[in-house]
C-alpha cells in the first residue's frame, strides 16, 4: 500500500504516469551491464609498497611473512611482544585452517565472543589506492571476527592486493556466492574523535590491525 | 533560603557561561580541522572535479528513475532473503520498527548512527512502547545521557567537554558497577566500549542507517569510523536499516565514487575504517550474523521534493562539509537549528520537513556567503535553495508586514558588503550566545525590529510539504 503511494508520487513527481518505458528501461539496463568504473585517482607507486605505506599511515601494523609456515611463528610472537593471552579465534580456511599450533597455543574455529582479544583472518582483496584490507564473509570466515576482539591479525597474500577498490567489485563478481552476505572493507583500526576531537584507537573494535603480508615465493614486481 | 537559592541560580548562570565558552571552543577546533583535514585531502586528489561530476551525473540518473532503481533494490534485498518495508511517513517507519521490534521480543535496542531514525523521532516511538534503545556511536551516546539531539551530523557531541563527559559517565554508569570517574580520553573510551560491549552482545534488534543502498547487490553500507555499525548489524538476531528512499544508487562502480568523496568531504579521510556492505540475513552454514533482516524505506515528503524547486537536495549524502564551513553554523552550534539536521542543509531540509511557519528563521540565518556551495561534493546550491525557501515564505504570507520590512532591509545591506560585513561580525558575536539556547533561533543579528515583531506566528497547520503538493495539483 505504502509501496504503491510512493511509486505514484515518485512518477507524479518525475511527470510519468506509469513504471518506464521499454526504451528507456533498455537504456537503463544497458548502462548497468556496461560495467565500468568511473574516475579512480591515478597513481605509478608500487602496489605493495602503497599498501603497506597506506596501512601504515591508518595506524595499522605490517609485517612481511615468506611461506603459510611462517603465520604461526609471526603470531605467537605478536601474542607476546602484546602481552596477550595464548588463545585466538581463527578463520576456517587456508591458508589459517590447519596450522600446527603447538601445545602452548589454542586456536579455536568459531564465530567471536565479547572476550576474545585475538582473531586471525584472510584477506579476500586489499586495495593499494587507501590501504584498505577486504575481508568477505563466508561459513569460514565470521564477521564478528573483524570487529570484537581487541586485536585483528590479516593474512594477506600478496596476490590479492589491486590497485581500486574497482577491482574488488570485478573480483567478487566471479564469486557463486554474489553478493555475499558481508563484504567488509577495513581501513585501519577502530577509532572515534568524540572525545576533543582527539583520535582514540579502540573504540568499538580492533585496536591494532596487524597485516601479514604473504609473499608468492617470487621476485616482487609492480 | 534565600542564599541557596542565590547560589543555585548562580551555579545555573555560570555553568551557562562555561558551556558557552566551551562551544565556542569545541566549534572552533572541530571547525578547524576538518577544514583543514578536507583541503589537504582534496588538495592530494586532482582528480575531484571529476569526482563530483561523475557522483552529480550518478545520483540526477537515479533520482530521474527512481522508481526504477526502488523496485530493483528491494527485488535484489528479497532474493537475499531479506525484506523491504516501505513507509510513507515517519509514523509509518516507527509503526514499522516498532512492530518488528515487538514480533522479535526485543527489550534492548542498539542503533548505530541513523539520521532517518532521528528524523521521525523513533526514539520516543521505542520508548512508548517499553523498548530500551542504547545509541552505539560514542558521540551519539554522550548526548543519549544528557538527553540532547546531536548537534553536527559527523560529531553528535561536538559541543560536550571531557570534564562534562565524565560527569556524564559517572551518573550513568554506576548500574554497571563503574565506580571511580574516567578522567582522560583513553579511560573515557574504554569505559564507553565496556558499556557498550554489553549492549551489543545482549540488543535483540540492532538498528542502523545506511550510507546507500545498491540496486545491483540488494545491499545497504554502513560507512564509520568506530565499528559501532558493523556490531549493531552482526550480533543481533535482528537487523533493520533505516533509509530515505533517495539512497538508492545503481551499481558497485557507483558506489566507489561516493566513498572517494564521502570521508574526504566529511573528515578529510580517504575511507573511514570501516565501509561494509550487508546482503540479507545469515546464510546458511553461517555460524554468525542476524536471522532476520529488514529495509524501512522512508518517504517522508522525499518523493514531493523530487518534482519541486528543491529536488536537487536530494543528493545530499549527509558528509557534513557544509555545516563545518558555515560561519552561522560554527558560531552557534547544531542545537540552534532545533532539529536533527543542522547548518546550511538543515537550513533547507528542516522548513522542508517541518513547515515554514515552524522554522521561519533557519532559511533567513544565512550570510549567502556561498562557501558551502563551493565545498558540497553534491554541488547543491545551498544557497539558492535557501532563497527560495525565503521567497515561499514572502509567498505564502506567513511573515507578518514588519518581518518583511527587516527582510528588505537586510537584502539591501547585504548588497553592500562592507557595510554588511561589519554588521553581521557584531552579530556573529552575539550568535554564539543566543545558539545556545534549544530550538530555533528566535533573534536573529542585524534584524531586531524584526524578530521582535514575529515572535510565533500562528501556525496554519498545513506544512510546507503538503501545501506544495497541493498547488502541485492545481498547477496539474
Ligand atoms: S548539502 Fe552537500 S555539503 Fe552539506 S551535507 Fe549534504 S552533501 Fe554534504
Amino acid at each position: 500500500m505504502s509501496r504503491e503511494r510512493i511509486l505514484a508520487e515518485i512518477r507524479r513527481s518525475l511527470k510519468r504516469r506509469e513504471a518506464l518505458d521499454e526504451n528507456v528501461r533498455r537504456g537503463i539496463e544497458a548502462r548497468n551491464a556496461d560495467i565500468h568504473p568511473h574516475v579512480q585517482p591515478a597513481y605509478d607507486e608500487d602496489l605493495v609498497e602503497r599498501l603497506v605505506r597506506k596501512h601504515r599511515d591508518l595506524h595499522g601494523s605490517v609485517e612481511p611473512i615468506d611461506t603459510a609456515l611462517h603465520i604461526v611463528n609471526a603470531v605467537i610472537a605478536y601474542l607476546r611482544d602484546n602481552d596477550l593471552p595464548q588463545r585466538l579465534v581463527a578463520a576456517d580456511r587456508a591458508p589459517v585452517k590447519d596450522l600446527p599450533w603447538g601445545d602452548g597455543v589454542t586456536c579455536e574455529h568459531r564465530p567471536a565472543r565479547g572476550d576474545d582479544a585475538v582473531a586471525l583472518s584472510v584477506a579476500d582483496a586489499a586495495i593499494a589506492e587507501t590501504g584498505t584490507i577486504v575481508v568477505v564473509s563466508s561459513p569460514d570466515s565470521p564477521m564478528t571476527h573483524n570487529y570484537l576482539p581487541e586485536h585483528h591479525i590479516v593474512v594477506v597474500p600478496v596476490s590479492v592486493v589491486v590497485r581500486w577498490q574497482e577491482d574488488v567489485w570485478r573480483i567478487l563478481r566471479k564469486r557463486p556466492d554474489f553478493p555475499p552476505r558481508g563484504i567488509a572493507m577495513i581501513s585501519g583500526p577502530s577509532k572515534t574523535a568524540d572525545v576533543e576531537q582527539t583520535i582514540e584507537y579502540g573504540a568499538h573494535g580492533p585496536r591494532n590491525v596487524h597485516l601479514l603480508l604473504l609473499g608468492d615465493g617470487q621476485a616482487r614486481g609492480a | 533560603m534565600t542564599v541557596a537559592q542565590s547560589s543555585k541560580a548562580f551555579k545555573v548562570r555560570s555553568r551557562r557561561a562555561l558551556l558557552d565558552n566551551d562551544l565556542r571552543e569545541a566549534l572552533g577546533r572541530a571547525r578547524g580541522g576538518f577544514v583543514e583535514q578536507r583541503r589537504a585531502a582534496f588538495e592530494a586528489l586532482p582528480e575531484f572535479e571529476a569526482l563530483r561530476d561523475a557522483a552529480n551525473e550518478i545520483r540526477e540518473h537515479t533520482l530521474s528513475h527512481l522508481d526504477y532503481y526502488l523496485e530493483r533494490y528491494a527485488a535484489n534485498v528479497e532474493i537475499n532473503g531479506g525484506t523491504v518495508h516501505w513507509a510513507s511517513t515517519a509514523e509509518d517507519m516507527n509503526r514499522i520498527v516498532v512492530d518488528i521490534c515487538r514480533r522479535a521480543g526485543a527489550k534492548l535496542v542498539t542503533k548505530g548512527k541513523s539520521m532517518v531514525s532521528e528524523e521521525t523521532d523513533l526514539h520516543h516511538a521505542l520508548k512508548a512502547a517499553g523498548i530500551e534503545r542504547m545509541e552505539t556511536d560514542l558521540g551519539e551516546y554522550i548526548i543519549q545521557l544528557a538527553d540532547e539531539p546531536p548537534s553536527h551530523i559527523i560529531a553528535p557531541a561536538v559541543h560536550k567537554t571531557r570534564a562534562q563527559i565524565t560527569e556524564l559517565f559517572h551518573a550513568n554508569h554506576a548500574r554497571f558497577g563503574i565506580e571511580g570517574r574516567a578522567e582522560d580520553r583513553t579511560a573515557i573510551v574504554a569505559e564507553a566500549r565496556r558499556v557498550l560491549r554489553e549492549a551489543f552482545l545482549s540488543a535483540d534488534v540492532g538498528i542502523t542507517g545506511a550510507n546507500f543502498l545498491i540496486a545491483e547487490t540488494g545491499s545497504n553500507i554502513i560507512v564509520t569510523n568506530e565499528g559501532n555499525g558493523d556490531l549493531t548489524s552482526c550480533l543481533p538476531k535482528v537487523h533493520i536499516v533505516t533509509a530515505g528512499i533517495e539512497k538508492v544508487i545503481p551499481t558497485l562502480e557507483d558506489l566507489s565514487v561516493f566513498l572517494r568523496l564521502l570521508g574526504r568531504s566529511a573528515t578529510g579521510q580517504e575511507m573511514s575504517a570501516y565501509s561494509t556492505l550487508y546482503s540479507g540475513p545469515a546464510r546458511p552454514g553461517d555460524s554468525d550474523g542476524p536471522a532476520e533482516y529488514h529495509v524501512v524505506l522512508l518517504d517522508n515528503g522525499r518523493s514531493t521534493m523530487l518534482g519541486n524547486e528543491f529536488h536537487e537536495m536530494l543528493r545530499c549524502i549527509r558528509c557534513g562539509a557544509c555545516l563545518n564551513h558555515c560561519p552561522v553554523y560554527s558560531h552557534i552550534g547544531g542545537h540552534a537549528y532545533g532539529w536533527v539536521y543542522s547548518g546550511p542543509m538543515g537550513s533547507v531540509l528542516t522548513p522542508l520537513f517541518k513547515g515554514l511557519e515552524e522554522s521561519y528563521d533557519l532559511p533567513n540565518a544565512c550570510t549567502l556567503n556561498g562557501r558551502c556551495q563551493e565545498v558540497c561534493p553534491m554541488r547543491i546550491p545551498l544557497p539558492s535553495l535557501l532563497r527560495r525557501l525565503r521567497q515561499r515564505q514572502v509567498e505564502a504570507k506567513i511573515t507578518p508586514a514588519r518581518q518583511r520590512l527587516a527582510l528588505s532591509m537586510w537584502s539591501r545591506l547585504a548588497a553592500r558588503p562592507r557595510v554588511y560585513r561589519f554588521v553581521t561580525n557584531l552579530s556573529m558575536r552575539s550568535m554564539a550566545w543566543l545558539g545556545r539556547r534549544r530550538g530555533a533561533l528566535r533573534y536573529l543579528p542585524a534584524g531586531r525590529g524584526w524578530t521582535r515583531g514575529r515572535d510565533m506566528p500562528a501556525p496554519e497547520g498545513a506544512t510546507f510539504m503538503t501545501r506544495w503538493r497541493r498547488r502541485g495539483e492545481q498547477d496539474t
